[in-house]
């Protein structure tokens, strides 16, 4: 196991690069569109305003240069300075913004998996039954709705017609922890539904393939109950690709936070991705857009090595 | 994540299930033939089973409109979407005559811009999709076709852009280009075609692994010719489906770009555009503003999602039974024949039949009796079709869902267990009668230790303690004659052959000692040479245990070498029956003589002579005639074996025989066999 | 003595092994080492051997479908170890195939008459059209199948049905060799007879050789004139039919014959003494074989040397080959039978 996690983190290292690479890119293809100096400044740009951004971006020096000395400075942990506001260091502006963000995206997946998990092996035990006929239509319809859409929703039935939760804004950890987890029940619950509805269905069929195997017959030719046949026999299998499906959806969570941040009024990483794109930030941006691969990397990785510790074939033979 | 392909193809923006489509393994049997409906095309049974589906026809009406919407808007709108009217009093209006669904904060009319709406979704779908199948299903073809480092290396940086979030492409080309939503929809374009790519390449490797390719191949036919009269129309299915599915998540996608102000311009009437501004007064104006894009974003994705699940549904087998699926309990008419004094298992008269929507329900086994004493061994012998593994699940309690028994008593260990419950059933298997399948690595689940699943009936039945389980199981592994069993325990069923995981299987049949243990095609998945041990290793532990036996196969050669007592199955019935050496040495049923007769072993020597052949094909139970079942196929059929089906006899020496002519057969000596060799 | 028809020489096929894009490669399959045997125009030669033995292999390269790691194939003398793109459409018209699994070998998209029809066009220029059909009937007729099969799809047919279809398809270019590769073995006892008749009347109508392979020693010594057995990859043995089975020179060849199931109880426990001389043991990995016999972990008469070398090719007395240090080391039998050796050593193993 130890051997296939090694190898799993080796070849994550190649994919941090090209992240890496690509991010970097998005300065340079930025810049052929348009001077990104003019554009940040405004209108009636000083020549001191363009020169000061010309500079600190490098944009005189040829482009491996450019490349060596960016990637320099963030192994070294330094993503720069924001080009709209030259006191604010990208590092302090992600540090504040990426705990809302990782707070939400983590709670919706808490929701999900667990709900949706329990839903999917309940609505397996008898497809076609009614369960699972009221679960797969439910699931279908959250799946089609946007989760922003959901957290308009609640933010209007749950915060503002009922009053039971604030509609808008997020609490810190360090303010209060009830107030911090308050804040993130309605955003959580938005982006966490179609988690939920993905999860169920995927396990759904799953179990379903699995419940139709031959090591199912068998086992109930050996007098195994039937709790025992979903649980210990079935599920372990069709765990394996709801994994995958869960690594999926935490990537795409990761992305999708930005829409409910915005719903809510929440200064998270999204919503800090969006401005910086309208302002042409490039320095918040290629800050922004490490970071998040980063996550998703890491996300990716961890499903791997679950899907090891799921799949015995995976992890022995390779 | 590089290229596995026993990963799910789809993720988590798109609904489950697509994998389905692909072959899938080891799932439960259901009697040959009935499934199977000759004058039912494909193609009919897709369109029959599409209109039947209430949800299918929903999102097909559902997309009649939205085309309306997008090729002729001006037959739906009743207004200009763009026409503003600032009056103050015509801002937010609600729903009046003019303005069915109320104008929006321009005073603009909200039903037109609701019906414009579609134009922007169409238009997304359209550049998101060609770039996505333009891109992924040529590479994915190329990719999976060629094989290889190539395809290693195109898997990966694939993967990679696969297990991005969609939204932060889109973002990444909005930033190059500028933002619009036809930019975005290239970034969500690219995004997507790694969902065909994948899909594409997984058909592409598995067709290429079918034989009909190989023969393709080997007729001549070009590779272009191969992929596209071959490999395409076998892939068009699942990228129907895929297609219909991703459809839904472009739009998706669209709607929260254009929320974010990233998308489509704020003045387009888009979906996502007018929820963006519902977001920004759905506080103080109320909810009513983000009611009609949010329905018809809703109503058109879920009608893609269920399209999707329509067309699966309709071409993919009927999943809705699964090995947990108890069969449905009937009134079960009893036997007119007593049981066997003695006999361990005793079974009388049983039918079993399988319900067929709007048909008669179809018979597959009809009135089938066996018995077997203690501590002998009985052979059920039989072609595919025959009935002979339904026989025995069916006297287990394990008639395959949907079918059901529904006459005739079981007896087992002086006990009537017609109709016990599952659960008193879950008391008996595994505990008195151990069972043994025909593939033993797909008996065993793969993601358990085999240890640990040899462990479980003892767990379950003894009083064992898990450290005396284990202990037991070591046992028993040395027991079956597997080397080095302590070793062998910590193993997953992956790493066994099938020689030796058929040792277990035995194993784990015999963990608890049962009084009868049942073998279904014990060897037919093996080799000849471990076929033979395997026979061998079930023999010595009878003699040791005094274990009764029923060993079913369709490999009379098999059964010759271990049966006391022989059963002959043919279409549903029993034929014929007795003693080993009288079947094998006198057969009264011509099918028993003409079996024996077709196989080579029976001709040794004669070089120029063609072995004897039985004509025709086994018929499907729907099929079966009125009299004799074998009568089509019997050299001595006459117009009353057509007409009037034979009656189970019993002859002087104990063999039971189906047939009117049994007498003109037992007159003739059996002289065909040759000289044998050894 | 004239050209044979095929000849196979020293052929070996490795299968490399795929690793992941950042792990190193396994070892690769040894899937057929030094094979080589011959078949004569209009003879059946038979190929035999179990799951793994390589027997299929050796099929797909003679039919290009397989990358050839050694040896040479000729086809009238003519070299096609690797036949060139532009001459593969000659080649294909000479060497023809009938596959495995009936269900899978033909496209269910398609009808009888396209199916047995796209050779035709392919390779005699015949267009769709009546002068096909024509052909194609005449094909159905020759494989025992009536014309209303022509508009049918291979999901209304039998499998019996099925394989007929795939041995039309095979005659339709007029081969001179067709291979068989496992052709009747998904096939009930009842069918299986019928298609095995098929095909010997084939042979005496249309003069085509057969390379017969299947698992079942039974049906691929009544098929043949000259049987080869596969073990692991290598050509064990082979010879003239009859005199294999009835005095085999490889023990692997003995217990394969032992291995038989006879439809006669008595005759069966008989064999079981001799088949339990035999050990239980799992057979090596193809892609990690063994330096020695890889039969030697299973052989009841193994001896040292088995262990430690790969034995070579021996005459022996059926005019074939074999491949077993007993014949030159221990007993010596130089190419005698070893049925008697093996009974009178696995008497004193087990007193049987």
């Amino acid at each position: 196991m130890a051997k296939y996690i090694g190898f799993r983190l080796l070849a994550t290292i190649p994919l941090l690069f090209a992240i890496a690479v690509v991010t970097f890119l998005i300065a340079v293809a930025m810049e052929a569109n348009g001077s990104i100096a003019g554009q940040v400044c405004g209108e009636g740009a000083t020549t001191e305003c363009i020169l000061e951004i010309e500079e600190s971006l490098g944009l005189n020096d040829p482009l491996p240069t450019r490349f060596v000395s960016w990637l320099g400075d963030v192994l070294s942990g330094d993503l720069g300075v924001s080009l709209l506001d030259r006191n604010a260091s990208v590092n302090e502006l992600i540090s504040e913004r990426i705990w809302p963000s990782l707070s939400i995206v983590g709670l919706s997946l808490i929701i999900g998996i667990s709900l949706g998990m329990l839903m999917g092996v309940v609505a397996a035990i008898r497809p076609g039954g009614l369960v699972d006929r009221t679960f797969s239509v439910a699931a279908a319809s959250v799946i089609a709705a946007p989760g922003f859409l959901i957290g308009m929703m609640l933010a209007w039935g749950i915060g503002v017609e009922l009053g039971w939760l604030s509609p808008v804004g997020y609490t810190s950890p360090s303010e209060s922890i009830t107030g911090w987890f308050k804040s993130l029940i309605l955003p959580s619950i938005a982006l966490g539904m179609p988690t939920l509805a993905i999860v169920q269905r995927q396990l759904r069929s799953s179990m379903a393939n699995s419940l139709q195997s031959r090591y199912i017959l068998a086992a109930r030719a050996r007098g195994v109950g039937r709790a025992t046949l979903i649980g210990r026999h079935a599920l372990p299998n069709a765990m394996v690709p709801t994994i995958t499906v869960i690594g999926f959806r935490a990537a795409s969570a990761i992305g999708l936070t930005t829409a409910i941040e915005i719903v809510f009024g929440i200064r998270g990483m999204g919503e800090m991705l969006v401005s910086a794109i309208l302002n042409r930030n490039v320095t918040v941006l290629q800050g922004g857009m490490l970071v998040v691969g980063l996550v998703v990397s890491t996300v990716n990785l961890l499903v791997d090595i679950s899907y090891g510790f799921l799949n015995p074939k995976v992890r022995l033979n390779k | 994540m590089t290229g596995n392909s026993n990963e799910p193809l789809e993720d988590a923006d798109l609904p489950a299930g697509t994998d389905e489509l692909l072959e899938d393994v080891g799932h439960i049997p259901t009697p040959s033939g009935l499934s199977a409906n000759k004058t039912d095309s494909p193609r009919r049974r897709f369109w029959r089973r599409m209109f039947k589906n209430p949800l299918g026809v929903f999102s097909m009406l559902w997309f009649l409109i939205l085309l309306v919407a997008w090729v002729w808007p001006e037959l739906l709108a009743t207004h200009d979407p763009f026409k503003q009217d600032l009056t103050f009093t015509r801002l937010y209006e609600g729903p009046s005559s003019d303005h069915w669904l109320g104008t929006d904060e321009r005073g603009r009319d909200f039903y037109s811009r609701v019906i414009h709406g579609a134009g922007f979704a169409f238009r997304s779908i359209l550049i998101a999709m060609t770039i996505a199948v333009g891109v992924g299903v040529p590479l994915g073809m190329f990719s999976g076709w060629r094989g290889g480092r190539l395809d290693r290396a195109i898997m990966w940086v694939n993967d990679v852009f696969f297990s991005l979030p969609i939204i932060l492409l889109a973002m990444a080309v909005i930033i190059i280009l500028s933002p619009s939503l036809d930019n975005a929809m290239i970034g969500v374009g690219i995004a997507m075609s790694t969902r065909f790519t994948r899909l594409t390449r997984a058909v592409t490797l598995q067709e290429k692994e079918e034989l009909y390719v190989d023969a393709a191949r080997i007729s001549g036919l070009s590779t272009p010719t191969v992929l596209a009269r071959y490999i395409a129309p076998n892939l068009l299915s699942s990228l129907i489906v895929q297609a219909a599915i991703i459809s839904g998540a472009i739009i998706l996608i669209g709607a929260t770009l254009s929320f974010l102000g990233i998308g489509a311009s704020l003045d387009d009437p888009d979906w996502g555009v007018m929820l963006n501004r519902g977001r920004n007064i759905f506080r103080t104006e109320g909810i009513w503003q983000i009611v009609p894009p949010g329905a018809a974003l809703i109503l058109t994705v879920l009608a893609f999602n269920l399209l999707g699940d329509a067309i699966r549904d309709a071409i993919g087998r009927d999943a809705s039974n699964n090995a947990l699926t108890i069969s449905k309990r009937v009134d079960i008419a009893p036997s007119d024949r007593p049981h066997r004094p003695g006999a361990l298992l005793s079974v009388r008269t049983i039918d079993v039949e399988f319900p067929s929507p709007g048909k008669e329900p179809v018979q597959i086994l009809n009135g089938v009796s066996l018995g077997v004493l203690p501590g002998k061994t009985l052979g059920i012998v039989g072609e595919s079709g025959s009935g002979k593994s339904m026989t025995v699940l069916s006297a287990l309690g394990l008639t395959p869902a949907p079918g059901r028994l529904t006459r005739g008593s079981v007896q087992f260990d002086e006990r009537d267990v017609t109709s016990l419950s599952e659960s008193e059933w879950q008391e008996i298997r595994g505990k008195d009668i151990g069972v043994i399948f025909q593939e033993p690595i797909a008996v065993l689940n793969p993601a358990i230790k085999v240890g640990k699943q040899l462990m479980e009936p003892l767990l379950l039945h003894t009083e064992l303690s898990k450290a005396e389980a284990r202990q037991r199981a070591v046992e028993l592994l040395a027991e079956v004659k597997v080397p080095d069993p302590e070793r062998r325990m910590d193993q997953y069923p992956h790493e066994f052959s099938g020689g030796m995981a058929q040792r277990v299987g035995i194993a784990m049949a015999l963990a608890c000692s049962p009084k009868l243990l049942i073998a279904d095609e014990p060897t037919t998945a093996l080799d000849v040479t471990v076929q033979g041990q395997i026979l061998d290793l079930l023999m010595d532990l009878q003699k040791e245990r005094g274990t009764s036996i029923i060993l079913i196969t369709h490999d009379l050669g098999v059964i010759a070498e271990v049966a006391d007592r022989v059963i002959v199955m043919y279409a549903g019935q029993v034929v014929e029956g007795g003693l080993a050496d009288d079947i094998f040495g006198r057969p009264r049923h011509p099918y028993t003589k003409a079996l024996l007769d077709t196989m080579p072993q029976n001709h040794h020597g004669g070089e120029g002579d063609d072995l004897a052949v039985i004509p025709g094909v086994v018929p499907a139970p729907t099929d079966w005639p009125v009299g004799c079942r074998f009568a089509p196929r019997c050299q001595y059929a006459t117009d009353r074996c057509r007409e009037e089906m034979p009656v189970l006899e019993v002859l002087s020496d104990g063999v039971i025989v189906r047939c009117h002519h049994h007498e003109e057969l037992s007159g003739e000596a059996y002289a065909g066999r040759g000289e044998v060799s050894l | 003595m004239t050209q044979p028809l095929l000849s196979v020489e020293h052929l070996a096929v490795h299968f490399a092994g795929r690793g992941r894009l950042f792990s190193p490669d396994p070892p690769p399959v040894k899937a057929v080492n030094d094979v080589s045997f011959t078949i004569d125009s209009q003879r059946t030669f038979g190929l035999v051997g179990e799951s793994g033995s390589g027997k299929s292999t050796v099929a797909r390269a003679i039919l290009q479908l397989v990358d050839i790691h050694d040896g040479s194939i000729h086809l009238d003398g003519d070299d096609v170890t690797r036949v060139a793109r532009s001459a593969e459409l000659g080649f294909r018209k000479r060497v023809q195939a009938v596959l495995q699994d009936p269900f899978s070998s033909l496209n269910q998209v398609h009808t009888t008459e396209t199916i047995i029809g796209d050779p035709i066009t392919r390779h005699l220029a015949i267009k769709a059209g009546d002068e096909r059909r024509e052909r194609v009937a005449d094909l159905l007729d020759l494989v025992g199948l009536g014309h209303e099969f022509l508009d049918r799809y291979p999901y209304e047919m039998s499998g019996g049905q099925r394989q007929r279809i795939s041995i039309a398809r095979a005659l339709a270019v007029e081969p001179d060799l067709v291979i068989a590769d496992e052709a009747t073995s998904a096939l009930d006892v009842s069918i299986q007879s019928q298609v095995i008749n098929l095909l010997r009347e084939i042979q005496r109508e249309r003069d085509v050789a057969f390379l017969f392979i299947a698992h079942d020693l039974e049906v691929v010594s009544h098929m043949s004139h000259d049987v080869g057995v596969m073990y692991l990859g290598y050509l064990v043995e082979r010879g003239p039919s009859d005199d294999v089975y009835a005095q085999p020179t490889h023990p692997y060849t003995e217990m394969l014959i032992a291995s038989i199931p006879f439809p006669e109880p008595g005759e069966q426990a008989k064999r079981r003494g001799l088949r339990q001389t035999f050990k239980v043991a799992e057979p090596p990995s193809p892609a990690n074989l063994p330096p020695g016999c890889p039969f030697e972990n299973r052989c009841p008469v193994a001896m040292d040397i088995c262990r430690e070398e790969m034995p070579a090719v021996t005459q022996a007395h059926h005019g074939g080959e074999a491949r077993c240090h007993l014949h030159t080391s221990g007993p010596e039998l130089g190419g005698g039978s070893v049925v008697e050796f093996i009974r009178s050593e696995a008497r004193g193993n087990v007193g049987v």
